[in-house]
């Protein structure tokens, strides 16, 4: 059985292990082939700077994780241009394999999912 | 809203002694039986796979938490699951981990299961209703 899940990131990338724990779920997910995607959403957003620098803390890039979504098929993956704005980000300083959606997209994604959790 | 029987299952990621998350998912838990739902696994994530640990003490003065979620998930037949990965770095550990890693104790509650993020997609896929706490 195939279930649509999709998983709401919310925290930013370090300083807790939400992300990280997120991103071990999503994959696992696609290797159940279950059909996922994914959002990036307020603090979320900066899981997508490209240029991260997280040697520097000892801990593993979550934004080359990310990267690696594409080679699991997992290819609905999106931020919420709001909570780009509101952070004065740039589209530019993202991961350039995330698509844009509006409120109005991010309530059809939430109408469409069977299942929905937050990380 | 029909009141037809559900599916649930619960995925904890908060921790059971300095959050308020188990205890509101205890009741949360109660209520969906009372319900006549049906409520499938309890998914231990993150630091809430501290609930498996069998060395910890709960104060008398306190709710016993992981004592609460054994006796329910035993009268109910529900599944309790400690993610593996989450948990065997806080130390919970079954036998298998133990002689695997040749630690010095078995530290997985009795009544707990240590299993993979795979347990979480299964009850995804079999529960109407994944709630998080």
């Amino acid at each position: 059985m195939k279930k649509n899940i999709l998983v709401i990131m919310r925290s930013a990338p370090y300083g807790q292990s939400r992300a990280r724990d997120a991103i071990d779920l999503i994959l696992t997910s696609a290797a159940y082939d279950q059909e996922i995607s994914v959002l990036f959403q307020s603090d979320g957003i900066f899981q997508l700077i490209a240029e991260q620098q997280p040697k520097e803390l000892g801990l593993k890039n979550i934004n080359a994780q990310i990267s690696a979504f594409e080679m699991y098929d997992i290819e609905a993956v999106y931020y919420d241009q709001e909570s780009l704005s509101a952070r004065g980000l740039k589209p530019e300083q993202l991961n350039d394999q995330i698509k844009p959606v509006s409120n109005s997209e991010i309530q059809s994604l939430l109408n469409q999912a069977d299942t929905v959790l937050t990380f | 809203m029909s009141d037809s029987c559900k599916t649930f299952s619960l995925l904890i990621t908060s921790p059971p002694w300095s959050s308020q998350a188990h205890i509101t998912a205890l009741n949360f838990a109660k209520s969906i039986i009372n319900k006549k739902h049906t409520l499938y696994r309890i998914f231990f994530y993150s630091d809430a796979t501290h609930v498996g640990t069998n060395s910890a003490v709960a104060p008398q003065d306190e709710k016993d938490l992981p004592s609460e979620w054994k006796e329910l998930a035993k009268e109910h037949n529900i599944d309790l699951v400690v993610c593996i990965s989450a948990g065997i770095k806080r130390g919970v550990l079954d036998a298998n981990e133990q002689s695997r890693y040749e630690t010095p104790a078995n530290t997985l509650r009795e009544g707990y299961e240590l299993s993979g993020l795979g347990q979480l997609v299964d009850a995804i896929i079999k529960s109407d209703r994944v709630i998080s706490f």
